[in-house]
């Protein structure tokens, strides 16, 4: 009897662990479902991450010691607390009018590098910037729906490994109707393996919007489009774990968190 | 010397292996240094308090350790003591370490550690109860402790609609229940 039951256990561990390793968009889709059954919105991985950053000794000796103007850290800024008031800095040294007060940074841009802050061992990618920069046209909201996956580092879901992730998931219906962020012309609609049916409208002045996973596109290269029509239908093609909006925004190839604006 | 006898119960396989496969944040892969961590505070203590070390399980209540002779008193409170104390202390290693699987491993190792330190048998904190006060004292601290907290616990859960908290807290007043009323 006792016997049976070891077997079974070890059988039951080999298959969750060859399922796991071998399928893992079948283990994704059945912890989404319990995470929404026994979680909710609940985010424990974040809270361990943040009681990880608040424990960590070296953070808060960086944090109290003064500032240097080391030639490597001016170029190239990791993540981070310490970012913020590199932002401040830079902001003020700029002198630009068009960008806010140094005191008046977004909220939003400050509760994001604080969310990233756990994650400042890792090197920023060149093309990116948590910055905040104003938008010089209207624009829209592209889905509505709950925010799934952040811009930023993130543990990646199916390689489980820390990867940068470009953009903003916007968990939505499958068929649900995709915007157009912004007037402009459509430059890119086609078939990606990783980013399923995608599209991208270039918005002028360097802006670009970008939009993944779709099930559907629902307008062509070349096409002129307007803020808030459809262009797409959102869907979870390429590597997606579910129906989501993946969403991008660049500007001069620069990839900034499409949030500050999404939650404006 | 006698060799250590290292055994792991079907059911904590299974549970193990199941928490590993629902985990998408690698909470689970980050425990095992932790609780090995908090384990070893046991067995240096048991060392230090010239205790020999004859079996390690891992039962669905956790890591168990099985050792003579019988520890009581203040050696056995210092002995619950050191698990989470080196638990936390690895804690705070883990995270100074930096890399996102050392600060969630820091992280998850300092929770277990306090939830450890609460005074209701099994945990750490009830045998350090145990050890420290009148035998009846502790077992009924335990029992009314376990129920005030998993009723709490439940009614934040059902509340926020969030049950994950909610098992190991039932964990603990079932073990409380089963040991007031079978002895």
């Amino acid at each position: 009897m006792k016997r049976g039951k070891a077997i079974a256990a070890a059988a039951a561990c080999a298959a969750l662990a060859m399922t796991k390793m071998l399928l893992p968009d079948v283990g994704e889709s059945v912890r989404e479902r319990l995470r929404v059954t026994l979680a909710r919105d609940g985010d424990y991985a974040a809270v361990f991450r943040e009681l990880g950053s608040r424990l960590d000794l070296r953070r808060v000796d960086r944090a109290a010691a003064p500032r240097t103007t080391d030639a490597s850290e001016t170029a190239l800024p990791t993540p981070g607390a310490q970012y913020i008031s590199y932002l401040i800095e830079e902001s003020a040294a700029s002198g630009e009018t068009d960008r806010p007060e140094p005191t008046a940074l977004p909220a939003a841009v400050a509760a994001f590098l604080e969310s990233q802050a756990v994650f400042s061992d890792q090197t920023l990618p060149q093309n990116v910037d948590y910055g905040y920069t104003d938008i010089p046209f209207d624009f829209a909201l592209p889905v509505a729906g709950r925010q799934s996956s952040g811009f930023g580092f993130r543990l990646h879901p199916i390689l489980h490994t820390v990867r940068f992730h470009y953009g903003t998931d916007v968990a939505a219906p499958a068929g649900e109707s995709i915007a157009a962020f912004a007037d402009g012309t459509v430059i890119l609609a086609g078939y990606d393996e990783s980013f399923g049916w995608h599209l991208k409208i270039d918005h002028g002045g360097g802006w670009v919007s970008h939009y993944c996973h779709c099930s559907a596109l629902l307008a062509e290269k070349g096409d002129r489009v307007t803020m808030g029509q459809t262009v797409a239908k959102v869907g979870q093609t390429g590597l997606a774990t579910g129906p989501h909006l993946h969403f991008e925004l660049t500007r001069d190839g620069v990839y900034l968190n499409p949030e500050y604006y999404l939650c404006a | 010397m006698k060799r250590v006898r290292w055994s792991i119960s079907p059911p904590a396989l299974a549970l193990l292996a199941l928490a590993y496969f629902l985990d998408g944040s690698g909470a689970v892969s980050a425990l095992m240094p932790a609780a090995l961590a908090h384990e070893l505070g046991h067995i240096l203590a048991l060392r230090f308090c010239s205790r020999r070390l004859t079996g390690v399980s891992l039962t669905l209540g956790g890591f168990a350790l099985d050792y003579a002779p019988r520890l009581e008193g203040a050696q056995a409170a210092l002995c619950a003591f050191a698990g989470p104390l080196l638990g936390a202390f690895y804690a705070v290693c883990a995270c100074s370490l930096g890399g996102s699987f050392w600060r969630m491993s820091g992280a998850v190792g300092f929770a277990l550690s306090v939830f450890n330190l609460l005074p209701i048998l099994p945990l750490d904190g009830g045998r350090i109860a145990a050890a420290l006060l009148p035998a009846a004292l502790a077992e009924r601290l335990s029992l009314y402790l376990s129920a005030a907290l998993f009723l709490a616990c439940a009614v934040l859960c059902l509340r926020h609609r969030a049950l994950l908290p909610l098992p190991p807290f039932l964990w603990l007043l079932t073990c409380n229940l089963r040991a007031r009323f079978t002895g």
